[in-house]
């Protein structure tokens, strides 16, 4: 991955955090859920959520002017890190929830189990793919580059 | 062998050249993000997902297992069972090891087999494991002394340093190994201050899922408000207390990946510790509650007690009992207050005060025994106990205060 690429990347990346995240703190001030299409703003601790959303945002467009390339990946993997705790979270509450039967039961059935898993979804879900797809394609550019394996190869 | 200087330094300058290995350091992935985690800048907005991350975990694991399996296998199979077979209903035997026979659910039945296994079992093990789980994998992947450093500037202003982060965040969890690990503090003015701190300002697991399931429209206000407390506190102690308060020097360990080995292992040993210790008191203190409340104590305490807690800190008379109770289990005596009608800002009053006017009887027990080697049980105790009189009074009735300028008390 080339260097211009990389940048193109991490913009769309930067912005695509950054906006919902400033979006999630709007809404966590009015005290309501939103939805839009497939994607929810809202429930408990939106606005942490919002503020580590757009700080991973901002850590992606900061990167983008680092001019060492190794403290540029750096920093879009632990921006990339942040959006993984927040959707993981995300994605761990809906499994256990799922699982989980309603009152008197003790596993849900299989069309509660299912409905857990139709949108929306809040925005962390959507970045978390991506996020990954980044970080692996910053990792395997880290390996191409390791000059210990360079000489075994 | 006595050696001279100069034979020293020459053993030191050829042990060194033997063993020391010179290279050129290359930057990585991993060596920048060792960096990049300790800079204020990104760190504490590291330290802010961190912190999510783990509230989330906390609060999706535990909240599964004991929302999802344990409140049916104890409301639904184990207490009409035990309430059933149990001999002697309407003896004081009945009601100190089943409770109310009427309950339904073991929450209120309040009996040392009932609530006392439910609260045990079904409420604190699923925290403690959860809790420990993300402790350890902070511990071994190396990021618990960045969040150290991260924290050691806020924490320098009441006197401590960045390592008091540990027994924080470990008494989130339980006050009683917080306490414990206060002993990792250097001097014995640091760790006395963050008995007292810990121990009034910072709720445990078992009390925090019980605000966050009965009143979470509230916890934030009360969370904000004890950790108001906790560094308005910590600066006057820091002035008060003679003693040292050094500087942090710590070794910041390079970024790894938990082992699953290392982490069962230390899991297992903290969670056993558990099993051994604290299940057996949990038990003997709902027992002894339902012995006191069954002679008359509670009910003389509650009413030599109303004036103070209606006149000066604004709340019901009926939450006095709750109060007390609150000495064996704060996490069920915020599940009694709850029941109790009142004012949400009497609510948040209420809750704040369980928090601080005493700490439960198990971490009350460790500060005694860690206070023998914090300066001794007797000024341990006695400092304890007075600036928990002067922090209940004068942090209670100052939110009292604010609540009668703000017209909601």
């Amino acid at each position: 991955m080339n260097r211009k690429t990389l940048d193109a990347l991490l913009v769309l990346m930067g912005l695509g955090t950054l906006v919902p995240g400033l979006l999630e703190i709007l809404f966590s001030l009015t005290g309501e859920a939103y939805t839009f299409g497939k994607l929810n703003f809202g429930g408990e601790f939106t606005l942490w959520r919002g503020l580590i959303l757009l700080s991973a945002g901002v850590l992606y467009l900061v990167a983008i002017n680092q001019s060492n390339p190794v403290e540029k990946r750096g920093q879009a993997v632990l921006a990339s890190s942040m959006i993984w705790i927040v959707g993981g979270i995300e994605i761990l509450s809906t499994v256990l929830n799922s699982i989980t039967g309603p009152e008197g039961a003790w596993i849900s059935t299989i069309e509660g189990f299912i409905g857990h898993y139709t949108a929306p979804f809040p925005p962390s879900v959507f970045l978390l793919p991506l996020s990954i797809l980044l970080a692996v394609a910053i990792s395997s550019e880290e390996e191409k580059n390791d000059p210990e394996r360079q000489n075994i190869e | 062998m006595k050696l001279k200087p100069e034979e020293r330094w020459k053993l030191i300058d050829r042990i060194a050249r033997e063993t020391v290995e010179y290279g050129v350091e290359r930057n990585t992935i991993n060596s920048v993000l060792a960096e990049l985690t300790v800079k204020p800048l990104t760190g504490i907005p590291f330290a802010i997902a961190v912190l999510y991350g783990f509230w989330g975990f906390f609060n999706a694991f535990a909240g599964f297992v004991t929302d999802g399996f344990f409140v049916p296998l104890f409301d639904d199979h184990w207490l009409p069972w035990i309430q059933n077979v149990f001999p002697y209903e309407g003896s004081w035997l009945y009601y100190v090891l089943v409770g109310d026979p009427e309950a339904v659910n073991s929450f209120e039945a309040l009996g040392m087999l009932t609530s006392g296994f439910f609260v045990a079992i079904g409420v604190v093990l699923p925290a403690i494991i959860a809790f420990y789980l993300v402790i350890t994998v902070l511990e071994d992947s190396g990021y618990m002394p960045r969040l150290a450093v991260l924290v050691d500037t806020v924490l320098h202003k009441i006197g401590l340093h960045g390592f008091a982060v540990v027994p924080m965040i470990l008494s989130l969890g339980c006050n009683v190994p917080g306490v414990a690990s206060t002993r990792t503090l250097e001097t014995k003015k640091q760790r006395f201050m963050m008995m007292i701190l810990l121990s009034v300002f910072i709720p445990c697991g078992a009390q925090l899922g019980v605000m966050l399931s009965l009143i979470p429209e509230y916890f934030g206000y009360i969370m904000a408000y004890l950790l108001a407390g906790f560094f308005a506190f910590g600066w006057i102690l820091n002035r008060l207390i003679p003693g040292r308060s050094p500087e942090i020097i710590t070794d910041v360990p390079p970024l790894r990946t938990p082992t699953i080995k290392n982490v069962s292992r230390k899991l297992w040993v903290k969670v056993k510790g558990f099993f051994t210790n604290a299940i057996p008191f949990v038990l003997v203190g709902v027992g002894l509650v339902n012995l006191l409340y069954l002679g008359g104590v509670i009910g003389w305490i509650a009413n030599i007690l109303e004036p103070v807690f209606t006149g000066w800190f604004g709340i019901p008379k009926e939450t006095v009992a709750p109060l007390i109770a609150g000495f064996l289990r704060k996490d069920l005596a915020v599940a009694q207050l709850s029941a109790i009608e009142m004012s949400g800002f009497q609510l948040i009053t209420s809750v704040v005060i369980i928090s601080i006017y005493f700490p439960c009887i198990a971490t009350f027990s460790m500060i005694i025994k860690e206070g023998r080697k914090s300066g001794g049980v007797v000024r341990v105790l006695g400092g304890s106990l007075l600036t928990l009189v002067t922090v209940v009074f004068l942090w209670g009735g100052l939110l009292h205060l604010i609540g009668i300028l703000l017209g909601v008390s």
